[in-house]
């Protein structure tokens, strides 16, 4: 190498040798045209990466240099700051029939269930994941991708095999990874926590190979980051879909989608940043929260926000959504009911519709075992009160789980010691597993006892069960756990399918599926012990209520005929005792004249 | 909150209250003496006070135009089917009576404008703003309809007394 070139290489020579911590440089394009993306690549130390390299690309160190990571990382998607208001994590295992919502998991316990449709960075960032794997840091792609170059499903099968930090970049298909980092053994097999060293890993044992696909850096070793500005609603998908769990799915021409979709929206026309910067990732959820991001919920899109100062938040319209008359609806529903209950989800029949998302069923990755009764089982449309305390179509799933029934405190027991003492007491059990009998309970529950401080038990739906004095299961008599129940917002049907389109009576009967729907305790719970309830008991409602309102709209009729008729004879008789003073006075002042 | 539409209202009743307090009264035309117009004049005033005592008393927990829901909206509506029933029966049979009333006729011009949005709403033709005002108005005409009706149940309260004292300084002189 030459002096010149020498000279030359070394603006490149010490770009490459940023570190990963320095702060970003907030670069802006301020344009409506998407930014083109083609940069250098930049592993976790902030080094370039060059085509022949062996290590993977960091998304912190290659998007957080013009990109503020830790800003970012505060979203909601990553931190995971969310909970009640979107679906929860729910861990289930066949084998023990387990349906845990939100379990207390270890980091890494947390990564192997549920990374697969995790974007990264919060938990995913944890320092207690194996050094070997490292660990997985915010994969802006999986969202920002403007194409089908990034797989998502590629990015699970890392996961998989626990090549966390090698994800991010096999997934943007920029490199091929052999081998899992699984089989890496530490430098110290003693600290399995302790730094992975990729370089000497590949002179003492192969076990993980990486190979970058050369096609895609420039001359100048950048790559291609086809980013666009409006995020496409298959991105989304990938984490939020739901589909029915029918044993035969309906044909493709049925479902028909959200509406907005159908009308050339994407999801993160609503579903906005919620902050003046629009790195924050806090995204609206189409609720009203007093912020400025409230023109973006449904109220704000199609009435417009009326405590605002702001004329074009005030006016609604946004995205051209146009202003509904609900024509004949008295007020009072709208302070009563959320509009998605009127509008959203499945319209409600009395058989209840079980459900099966991405994050619980792992939708999106291909498999030959999942079915119609693959745990867990999810049911919707339940018309409870959200948050807000107003009636809103919920999802719900009933737990099921081993416990520890101490001192009337249930404690779930940890999963992996419940899973050692299951194998040679619960059969193995296959993706949809049936309910347990009386007596593999009550021999499951004698092998918990000694984990149990107290009593072992068995939540199961809406009972518990622990062995009683005589040896026989029994119910302890009421429910220690109610469903874990989140609110649904999609798909949005139009508006000639909104609930009330047909009249009153489309709520306001006996047999109205909104307050009619049983909603039962579906398996792996028992469904003889468990008693299905009327939904409108189960949001605790008053059914007497419900039962006078459906009644008087049966006679409502002759309400509104009491009341012209009343209003009618009124009018009348004050038109003539008017007209009749008038002529009276009239003639007074010709008498008078 | 007071709002426009109620402070018209309390402006309109509380003239009303006022000038029949003051007005001199004049005894109206004899009404029908027949057992049964008297059964069913009572019957009438009974259902419509009793009419307006149940929606009254039904949107005294909430403040909002709207608030008035569940088992008292129920309630609310069942009150008010007795009430339009009633006055309309008031109407019919008791206005040869009052003819001359002035507080009288503002109760069942009142009647009729807290009837006719109820009403109008049960129908498809309004959209939710429209609903609002309709249940606005509804509202604040209720208000003056309470107080008119209130001054003029006391006003008659008050002739049926004066009647009873006339009666009973005139019958002694009549023994003697």
């Amino acid at each position: 190498m030459n002096i010149l070139a020498l000279i030359a290489a070394g603006p490149l020579l010490v770009s490459s040798s940023l570190s990963a911590a320095e702060p970003s440089e907030d670069l802006r394009s301020d344009s409506r045209a998407p930014y083109i993306h083609r940069i250098n690549l930049y592993d976790a130390d902030g080094v370039i990466i060059r085509p022949g390299d062996q290590r993977p690309y960091s998304p912190r160190a290659t998007c957080g240099k013009c990109h503020d990571y830790s800003a970012i990382s505060q979203g909601w998607h990553f931190s995971g700051q969310l909970s009640g208001a979107s679906e929860p994590w729910i861990y289930t295992d066949p084998l023990t029939r387990t349906v845990s919502v939100n379990p207390s998991l270890t980091d890494e316990q947390f990564v192997a269930s549920f990374a697969r449709h995790h974007p990264g960075g919060g938990r995913l960032e944890s320092s207690e994941l194996p050094k070997t794997s490292g660990t997985l840091e915010i994969d802006c792609m999986i969202c920002h991708a403007a194409d089908a170059a990034y797989d998502p499903a590629e990015r699970a099968r890392q996961i998989e095999l626990k090549n966390y930090r090698w994800a991010p970049t096999v997934a943007a298909g920029l490199a091929v990874v052999r081998g899992s980092a699984a089989q890496i053994k530490p430098a110290d097999p003693l600290d399995e926590l302790a730094e992975f060293d990729p370089a000497a890993e590949q002179t003492r044992a192969p076990a993980l190979k990486m190979v970058y696909d050369k096609s895609r850096f420039d001359g100048d070793d950048r790559v291609l980051f086809n980013i666009g500005k409006k995020i496409s609603a298959d991105r989304c998908y990938f984490c939020h879909s739901a589909v029915p769990a029918v044993a035969v799915r309906p044909p493709n021409w049925q479902p028909d989608g959200d509406v907005h979709l159908r009308a050339g929206m994407t999801c993160t026309d609503c579903h906005r940043n919620r902050g003046q910067d629009a790195l924050d990732h806090d995204m609206t959820i189409g609720r009203d929260s007093g912020a400025r991001s409230d023109a973006f919920t449904c109220r704000g899109c199609h009435m417009g926000t009326a405590d605002t100062k702001n004329a074009t938040d005030a006016l609604g319209g946004w995205l051209g959504a146009p202003h509904p008359t609900h024509n004949g609806i008295p007020a009072v529903h709208f302070e009563k009911l959320t509009c998605t209950a009127c509008h959203s989800g499945p319209w409600p029949e009395k058989q209840l519709q079980r459900v099966q998302t991405s994050r619980a069923h792992a939708l999106g990755l291909a498999s030959r075992d999942r079915n119609a009764r693959t745990l867990p089982i999810l049911t919707e449309p339940i018309f409870m009160r959200d948050a807000s305390n107003k009636i809103a179509p919920h999802r719900i799933v009933w737990p099921n789980y081993w416990a520890d029934y101490d001192n009337f405190q249930i404690i779930p027991l940890p999963i992996d010691q419940v899973r050692d003492a299951a194998k040679g007491v619960l059969p193995p059990a296959a993706e949809a597993p049936e309910p347990l009998t009386q007596q593999q309970i009550i021999a499951m529950l004698h092998k918990l006892a000694p984990l149990a401080k107290g009593d072992p038990a068995y939540v199961s739906g809406s009972q518990t069960f622990a062995v009683s004095g005589n040896g026989t299961l029994a119910s302890l008599g009421y429910s220690f756990d109610s469903p874990a129940a989140w609110p649904i917002a999609h798909d949005v049907r139009p508006a000639r399918q909104s609930l009330g389109i047909r009249g009153c009576s489309d709520c306001h009967a006996d047999d109205a599926p909104i307050d009619a729907a049983l909603v039962p305790a579906p398996p792996p719970a028992d469904a003889r012990q468990s008693a299905a309830q009327r939904m409108i008991e189960f949001r605790g409602g008053d059914p007497l209520l419900a039962h006078t309102w459906a009644l008087s709209f049966q006679v409502r009729w002759l309400l509104k005929l009491m009341a012209f008729a009343s209003c009618g004879t009124l009018a009348t008789i004050i038109t003539a005792a008017g007209l009749r003073s008038l002529g009276r006075w009239l003639a007074g002042r010709q008498e008078g004249e | 909150m007071l709002n426009t539409l109620d402070m018209i209202a309390l402006i309109t009743a509380g003239s009303a209250f006022i000038a029949a307090m003051f007005a001199p009264i004049r005894p109206g035309p004899p009404a029908c003496a027949c057992s049964i117009c008297r059964v069913l004049q009572r019957a009438a005033w009974l259902a419509a006070f009793l009419g307006l005592l149940i929606c009254g008393g039904t949107t005294l927990p909430g403040r909002a135009p709207s608030t008035v829901a569940g088992s008292s909206l129920v309630l609310h509506c069942l009150g008010g089917g007795v009430f339009a029933g009633g006055i309309a029966a008031v109407a019919v049979l008791c206005t040869r009576r009052y003819f001359a009333s002035p507080l009288y006729w503002l109760m069942l011009l009142a009647s009729l404008v807290v009837m006719l949005p109820a009403t109008l709403s049960m129908t498809a033709l309004f959209d939710t703003d429209q609903q609002v005002l309709l249940t606005q108005t509804h509202r604040s005409s209720a208000l003056a309809l309470v107080i008119i009706s209130a001054a003029f149940l006391g006003r008659r309260l008050a002739k049926r007394q004066r009647s009873a004292i006339d009666q009973s300084e005139t019958q002694p002189a009549a023994i003697q």
